[in-house]
């Protein structure tokens, strides 16, 4: 184990911990992130690229990190892709670094690095194609680079809160704070995200008075202030997306999933005050571990008291990048050489640097101007720089470093805003993207908005809040006062620079993306093959996709790109990133849609009795319901044939409590329900019931039930299990365009009325016994499809007599809370339960409609209900029902079918054909059962109109399970045809 | 760690939904009943007796014989329906100062009930009317749903908790 230097920094904390990185123990301090620990004990290496396999380390200290992404902890519970940036150490952690294999230091496809040229934008789709790119498709997953999925799930929900504000801010730097204090001051309701573990941004280091307070004290006292004036500070939490309004914040405390928590925040302004994110300059082999952003090394040094390096190199095309030499220098590390792509005379020009310049000169500073780092040397991490003139062919020189800072100026971060397609403009000063006239009740401030001086910032910032907080109308608190007086480092006075001259051959290793490995090599390949637009060049090369999304790579892309292009980066534009902004992960995406409760279900009364029962619940739609009763097989086969048995040979109970049911009242309910219904409901006589078909509005079938008149005025509607929602919007769609006005209402009384379906030969003499003397007469009175109200046990109870199984049944309709004691009653009387298939099996053999006849495609004459359709009906899609297209022989019609042998199984989902020879399907079995009563398999089918003939044979082809049967087409009621004892 | 919050399930009520066939339903202000959605109508306790939950419609939880006359009244003279609806709706209280946020996992219920005092909402992807009481919230929830309303309800609590 290495020993941990002293270190005192912002971040950390006075205790100690260990933990391990490529299985190797390494010591840190608590508070430090996993790159801060590992590069404060030298360890620069943390991965290999994603494509080539080159060594690489962290660019980055924060959320920018495209390189260093490890793997957190061990299967089947390994978090992939983790930025070490962010990642603070917990004891014991393990952590692996990514795209290796056997190991880090020796990588075997590495050895496609020999290769580089191959591998430009474009190979793979060029490459892998011939015979068949699925050849290759195992291989180059397993070459596919970033970390491997957890094979298990043991993440905790995330924690979601709605959260609703006058103004919220994005961002807690200085342009962030100044904002929600002066928002907050004006009396505005802010919340803020930032998306480090702590606010400041870069007053956190930079040596600024703040107000005639040091920066930290500054911070701590706004903070003071926000609190007091009611503010939510949200700490490491993150502004991923735009929804149209609402935005999307995404909390990983630590930089590691486990607890994260999602906030859907719709405040009435926004402040995007999320800084501006520093960029790279490209030049040849700018991916070597050692290369790293100048303010990067800022942050590590004054979070952690970590020291990036020995010798450093600061590569630069501004002011700042002077005094962050002398913080470097102060922080103890060695500035061999600032080389600054400025001439000497635009250096020179801002007087108030030279003192700056002539401390550094002393201190053993080399400082060339109009210069650029050509070259990183060294093969496994840096060694030196080459450091040429610009504009000349001076010779190069060689500067012994181990590090190399870069800093090609700063990006304002508009992603949360981007995603919704915000303008952005092209400002040659900063050599970046700004703003464009953003949306209402939007403000960009500080960074976001190009303001890099401090003082600009602040004063950016405040007015920002104070606009959005009277943009929100919010009653004024206080007067915001005056802008946050600053002093801190001078305007950077930026001259754009995106790389470093090279040849065409070492543009192979001049690095844009480092994420994604695209070069400028790869760009000239796109232009050459045509792609020029931003957005094909990102598509063709992968600039900028994945998480990358182009915080380091965009502006250097669009800045390449139009050089060689020809024109400028305002001509080029950069590429919409994508959200989430950060990764988010998909267990917080999910939210509480996980494991059992990744659908909602519905459960009926008897949920619970069924569960008793043995029953074997599965969904059907939304809906628990009990497929097969345990007690009554081993398997759903044996179970199901033995509860259809016994429901023909004497009886049986089944929950009937998931059918929809609308309650239609009102003086219009019958004209209403005319209109709905293929038949007439206006016929319906009180105490009867009726068999209804709705259509829609092009004639097919939507649903089918029963409609029970109550009174002259109210029906009670019956719907298939799955499709109540559906029905009741689907009424209260027509009664809110077509009957409005009308005396008529339509209401939801699914969960109030349970239903139990007693059926079977002895329904009735059971039921007699069960419902006790009171009923004797109502039920002896009822004939088929009749129905009586009545009171059991002092609770409602209508008594339908229906049937879907061909048997004598009823149906028990009663309130919640009499569906448990009349269940157990009637199993106490000897009807014994059955699930979903025993009912399929009876509806299949008395050919009543399964379900999946339903399909949205068949209409009344195709599921053989002429009897329904009458000539001069008015109902909702009967005039579309006449088309010539539904009359024709190609239609489908509804079939019975057998297996000629009397044996053959017969499965849903078999096509038919017209003989065995035939490829083209006529027709398919929609459903399926075997039939006890019977002794052998029956189908309903859809078959084509001309081939439906009752006595002819049809082949069967089921490939994947049971190949050819040839059938026999028969008629769809296999059983009982007169329905003598349905109506017994 | 939020504020403490309980959930409770209450026993089985009456209930009565008032549906209006034209809206805004002037002859129906005569009545006392709130006209505008979300208007609710409490007792002496401060419970919510008559929920304006939709436009036009109205809940009725355990229905006094003197609203139930005004609505049996209402619908005689042809301005709606009455329809007995128990069962329908399992209603539950969310009470503590910690209800805001339980119900912040699904709504946030400042904005939903800015101006009102009831409204129809999905709740964890379950049909609900919600409503302010005096120590909380009262909510209808469809039910159906009741039993995974509970046990989403208590994984968001089990997320509202420090951690171990």
């Amino acid at each position: 184990m290495s020993a941990a230097p002293a270190r005192s920094g912002a971040r950390l904390g006075p205790g100690e911990l260990t933990f391990t990185f490529d299985g190797r123990r390494y010591r840190a301090r608590t508070g430090d992130t996993a790159a801060s620990a590992l590069l404060a004990q030298g360890v620069r290496v943390m991965g290999r690229s994603v494509k080539y396999r080159r060594l690489r380390g962290a660019l980055g200290a924060g959320a920018e990190e495209p390189n260093a992404l490890f793997s957190v902890g061990e299967q089947p519970l390994l978090i992939p892709n983790v930025q070490a940036t962010r990642l603070v150490l917990r004891e014991g952690m393990s952590l692996r670094s990514q795209n290796r294999w056997p190991s880090l230091r020796f990588d075997l496809a590495s050895l496609l690095q020999a290769g580089g040229g191959l591998f430009s934008a474009g190979f793979y789709y060029k490459t892998f194609i011939w015979p068949c790119w699925r050849r290759y498709e195992g291989l180059i997953r397993r070459l596919a680079g970033l970390g491997e999925a957890p094979r298990g799930c043991a993440l905790p929900m995330a924690a979601i809160e709605h959260l609703r504000c006058d103004v919220l801010v994005i961002g807690a730097g200085p342009a962030g704070l100044a904002a929600a204090r002066a928002a907050a001051r004006a009396g505005a309701s802010v919340v803020v995200c930032e998306s480090e573990p702590a606010c400041g941004g870069e007053l956190e280091f930079e040596s600024a008075l703040v107000e005639g307070l040091a920066g930290a004290e500054w911070i701590a006292a706004t903070l003071a202030e926000l609190a007091q004036r009611g503010a939510r500070i949200l700490t490491d939490t993150t502004v991923v997306t735009d929804n149209n309004g609402e935005f999307i914040a995404h909390a990983e405390p630590g930089g590691l999933p486990g607890r994260n928590a999602v906030y859907r925040i719709r405040p009435r302004s926004l402040v995007s005050a999320a800084g501006a994110l520093e960029q790279p300059i490209v030049f040849t082999n700018n991916d070597r571990p050692g290369v790293m952003l100048l303010g990067a090394a800022e942050r590590y040094l004054a979070r952690y008291g970590t020291r990036v390096g020995r010798e450093l190199v600061l590569f630069a095309n501004h002011d700042r990048a002077y005094a962050s030499a002398r913080r470097l220098l102060d922080g103890g590390m060695r500035v061999r050489a600032i080389v600054d792509t400025r001439d000497e005379g635009t250096v020179a020009a801002a007087g108030a640097l030279a003192p700056l310049r002539a401390e550094l000169a002393a201190a053993g500073v080399a400082l060339f101007s109009g210069h650029a780092v050509t070259a990183a040397v060294g093969r496994r991490a840096v060694a030196a720089a080459l450091v040429k003139p610009l504009g000349t062919d001076g010779a190069a020189r060689r500067i012994a470093c181990d590090t190399i800072l870069v800093s090609g100026g700063w990006s304002p971060a508009l992603h949360a805003g981007l995603h919704g397609g915000e303008a952005r403009a092209y400002e040659p000063r900063l050599g970046a993207f700004v703003p464009a006239e953003p949306p209402a009740a939007r403000v960009h401030a500080g960074g976001a908005n190009g303001r890099l001086e401090l003082g600009a910032a602040l004063a950016d910032g405040h007015a920002a809040g104070a606009r959005a907080a009277a943009g929100t109308g919010a009653v004024a608190g206080t007067d915001g006062g005056a802008p946050p007086q600053a002093q801190g480092d001078p305007p950077p006075r930026l001259a754009p620079f995106a790389r470093s001259p090279c040849s065409v051959a070492d543009e192979k290793r001049q690095f844009i993306d480092l994420q994604n490995d695209v070069t400028v090599a790869d760009l000239r390949v796109a232009l050459a093959e045509g792609f020029i637009d931003i957005e094909h060049v990102k598509r063709y090369t992968t600039l900028g996709i994945g998480t990358e999304q182009g915080r380091s790579s965009a502006v250097p892309g669009a800045a390449i790109l139009a050089e060689l292009r020809g024109v400028t980066p305002a001509d080029t534009g950069t590429s919409r990133p994508r959200p989430p902004y950060q990764p988010v992960t998909m267990q917080s995406i999910a939210g509480f849609h996980t494991g059992e409760a990744v659908m909602i279900s519905r459960r009926t009364p008897l949920h619970e009795a069924h569960v008793a029962a043995g029953g074997v619940l599965e969904p059907m739609g939304l809906w628990m319901r009990p497929r097969y009763y345990r007690a009554n097989g081993g398997n759903a086969f044996d179970a199901a044939v033995a509860e259809a048995r016994r429901v023909r040979a004497h009886g049986g109970i089944a929950d009937g409590s998931t059918l929809g049911k609308l309650e239609i009242a009102g003086p219009d309910a019958a004209a209403f329900l005319d209109f709905m219904y293929l038949s007439k409901a206006s016929s319906i006589r009180v105490g009867r019931s009726k068999y209804m078909v709705n259509l829609r509005e092009d004639g097919i079938v939507l649903d089918d039930g029963l409609v029970l008149r109550l009174a002259e005025d109210r029906f009670l509607a019956t719907t298939s299990s799955g499709h109540g929602t559906h029905m009741l919007s689907h009424f209260e769609h027509h009664l809110a365009s077509q009957w409005s006005g009308r005396g008529v209402t339509v209401t939801d009384v699914t969960d109030a009325w349970a239903v139990i379906v007693v059926a079977g030969p002895q329904s009735r003499s059971t039921l007699a016994q069960v419902l006790g003397a009171a009923w004797q007469r109502s039920l002896a009175g009822l004939r088929h499809m009749d129905f009586a109200d009545g009171l059991h046990a002092g609770h409602a109870l209508r008594v339908l007599r229906a049937s879907f199984s061909g048997e004598l049944a009823f149906e028990l309709h009663c309130r919640p809370a009499l569906a448990v004691p009349l269940w157990d009653t009637l199993q106490s009387a000897g009807l014994s339960p059955y699930g979903l298939e025993a009912l399929d099996i009876l509806r299949i053999e008395k050919g009543y409609l399964v379900g999946s006849e339903l399909n949205g495609q068949t209409t009344p004459l195709d599921l053989g209900m002429e009897a329904l359709v009458k000539p001069g009906q008015s109902c909702l899609g009967r005039a579309l029902l006449d088309r010539p297209a539904f009359h024709e022989g190609t239609r489908p019609r509804l079939v019975g079918l057998r297996a000629a042998d009397g044996r053959a199984p017969l499965l849903a989902g078999a096509q038919l054909t017209t003989d065995a020879a035939s490829t083209r399907p006529c027709g398919y079995i929609t459903s399926s059962a075997y039939s006890p009563t019977l002794g052998e398999w029956l189908a309903l089918a859809l078959l084509a109109r001309d081939r439906a003939v009752e006595g002819g044979t049809v082949t069967a082809r089921d490939p994947l399970r049971g190949g050819d049967t040839l059938v026999r087409v028969v008629a769809p009621v296999h059983f009982d045809p007169t329905s003598a004892r349905m109506k017994a | 760690m939020i504020a403490p919050c309980h959930i409770e399930r209450q026993p089985p009520q009456r209930l009565l939904e008032f549906a209006a066939f034209r809206w805004p339903a002037a002859a129906l202000d005569g009545a006392a009943w709130p006209s505008a959605p979300g208007g609710v109508v409490r007792d002496e306790a401060g419970q919510p007796r008559l929920l304006h939950a939709a436009p036009g419609r109205w809940l009725l939880p355990d229905p006094s014989e003197a609203v139930q006359a005004q609505a049996d009244a209402a619908a005689r003279s042809g301005h709606g329906a009455a329809i007995d609806v128990t069962g329908q709706w399992a209603t539950l209280t969310i009470t503590g100062a910690g209800a805001a946020r339980l119900l912040a996992c699904a709504i946030e219920i400042h904005s939903v009930l800015e101006g009102r005092d009831c409204a129809s909402v999905r709740l964890f992807d379950c049909p609900a009317v919600v409503a302010r009481r005096p120590d909380g919230y009262a909510l209808w929830v469809q039910s159906s749903y009741v039993s995974d309303f509970l046990a989403t309800a208590s994984r968001f609590l089990a997320t509202l908790q420090p951690s171990a």
